[in-house]
């Protein structure tokens, strides 16, 4: 007889089923550090919602004859993150996502309906979804250089954009890049623009995990609208934690109604990714917020910072050249043994391996990480 | 048969690893031709299943790209791949991806998806890491 799902209409072999992954799950959850999810969540008190077919179908700022959503809760959700990104008033769009690739690939559509000829650059330390994306929207682009902390080159970038000064340029900025969690820097980018006398152009910012708390940073990246960003994309169950994968896409609302007259012949001004879309992840974001507030979620960014400091001095002691980026909660290491990658669950890419010290990590998952790694051959404790 | 290319860190043992592994998921090489510059492997191989290969040797984390992606060595300084995108552009060459997969001591290794192959091995004749430049098909 299943412990946790008794009533839930199935054979007692599938009750097992289901008791036995839940168990694995919560298993494996606890030592997940290598990856962006914050795990200090609960939202059991939104169950009764999962007894009703919500579907916020379309644009979450249209009214719709289907009432069974969310939308108006959605609205206070994009609104929550329009203002910390600095949209202008009364000139922003958005809307609750799958994720943080659905955002990337709504700014980059966004993008391309907007300069149809325009040439793509992102740069070699961008998520491999940005490619997948591009193939999607057949775009054409470039690859820019990273510098050895994984921020763009702006040189390269400066290159690349006057040898194709004719072409309109759309910029894909990372606000924390997938292994180092660098920080692409839109003012610069921006000026570097400005210099080469390029005004038709796009900045899309992917903050799929710092945008959730880039905000909150001292001093503040430069990656939101008032820094140049035409379109941004953040993840909502990165930092602020969620059991189903989603995000919020924000743009600016000109380009939006722009691309929107321009596609009427579907007999809809919508134009976002999908038709029916989750009405339940609106609601997860929209407790979270209410819950935790700014204030709340400046905690614990505190929280994260501090720990992710923590991180890099406690792998130093043990001769591991750990290091992160400046207010990064990304501590990255040389690639640990298969042991230590598979116990901790820790990303790896070429030579390096990465920790993420999410709101929820311990002092105490830290040392004993570190621990582990201190007891592995010293091979791994090299640079 | 079709090739795959692999780039990965110069090893001892890294033919050995590669050959191992696709003969544990049953996939045979019938021909190998490797190059090595310092601290980079390139590796063609020509093997009987291309899906099942390529799928195998990503799975276990190395870079690998088949026949339809061509592949370039470049110096590596700022605009130099935007130089190489122009030279494309020029022949009007309709490129549909070009990516950098490896980045070391000055040089760049750049895979290149375009509309005309053919064409794009013309242009780029020598700076080609291409397979057909080391073995007869």
């Amino acid at each position: 007889m299943s412990t946790c799902f008794s009533d839930a209409g199935l054979s007692d072999r599938d009750l097992a089923r289901l008791d036995a992954l839940y168990e694995r799950l919560c298993d494996a959850n606890v030592n997940a550090l290598g990856y962006p999810g914050a795990k200090d969540f609960s939202y059991v008190d939104l169950a009764p919602f999962l007894t009703l077919p919500l579907n916020n179908i379309g644009d979450p700022f249209s009214k719709g004859t289907y009432r069974v959503d969310s939308r108006e809760i959605e609205r206070e959700v994009i609104s929550f993150f329009a203002d910390i990104t600095r949209a202008p008033k009364g000139e922003w769009w958005g809307y609750v996502t799958n994720g943080g690739t659905e955002g990337n690939l709504y700014g980059l559509y966004l993008a391309r309906e907007l300069l149809p000829k325009g040439i793509v650059y992102f740069s070699e330390d961008s998520h491999y979804s940005v490619s997948k994306n591009l193939h999607v929207l057949g775009m054409r682009h470039i690859m820019v250089r990273s510098q050895s902390n994984g921020e763009i080159d702006y040189d390269d970038l400066r290159e690349a954009l006057s040898i194709h000064r004719d072409v309109p340029p759309i910029i894909f900025a990372n606000i924390g890049t997938t292994m180092t969690e660098a920080r692409d820097d839109i003012s610069k980018i921006s000026a570097i623009m400005d210099h080469l006398a390029i005004r038709n152009r796009y900045i899309h910012a992917d903050a799929a995990l710092c945008g959730a708390y880039a905000a909150f940073l001292e001093p503040r990246p430069h990656y939101d609208f008032v820094d140049g960003a035409d379109s941004i994309s953040i993840s909502g169950h990165k930092f602020i934690g969620a059991p189903i994968p989603c995000g919020i896409a924000l743009a600016r609302k000109g380009h939006v109604s722009r691309v929107a007259r321009a596609i009427d012949y579907i007999g809809s001004l919508d134009t976002t990714i999908s038709g029916s879309r989750s009405g339940f992840s609106p609601l997860l974001l929209w407790h979270r917020i209410r819950s935790l507030g700014k204030r709340g979620l400046r905690a614990r960014l505190t929280h994260s910072l501090k720990f992710a400091e923590y991180t890099v001095r406690s792998l130093r002691a043990v001769g591991v050249e750990a290091w992160r980026n400046p207010n990064a909660l990304t501590v990255v290491l040389p690639h640990p043994g298969e042991a230590i990658k598979t116990r901790w669950q820790l990303a790896t890419h070429d030579d390096i391996a990465h920790i993420v010290v999410m709101p929820n990590v311990t002092r105490e998952q830290i040392d004993a990480l570190v621990a582990d790694i201190a007891k592995e051959h010293p091979i791994a404790c090299s640079a | 048969m079709q090739r795959l290319t692999v780039i990965a860190k110069n090893r001892p043992g890294l033919l050995a690893d590669l050959m191992s592994l696709l003969a544990a998921n049953n996939i045979n090489v019938r021909d190998v031709v490797a190059e090595g510059f310092s601290n980079e492997g390139i590796v063609h191989l020509t093997v009987d299943q291309l899906d099942a290969g390529l799928e195998v040797l990503t799975d276990a984390g190395y870079k690998t790209v088949t026949d339809d992606i061509l592949l370039a060595r470049i110096e590596d300084f700022p605009g130099s791949l935007a130089l190489l995108s122009r030279r494309l552009a020029d022949a009007a060459i309709d490129v549909r991806a070009m990516s950098m997969i490896q980045r070391k001591e000055g040089s760049a290794i750049v895979a290149i998806s375009s509309n005309d192959n053919a064409r794009v091995i013309e242009i780029l004749g020598p700076d080609l890491i291409a397979p057909a430049r080391l073995s007869p098909k």
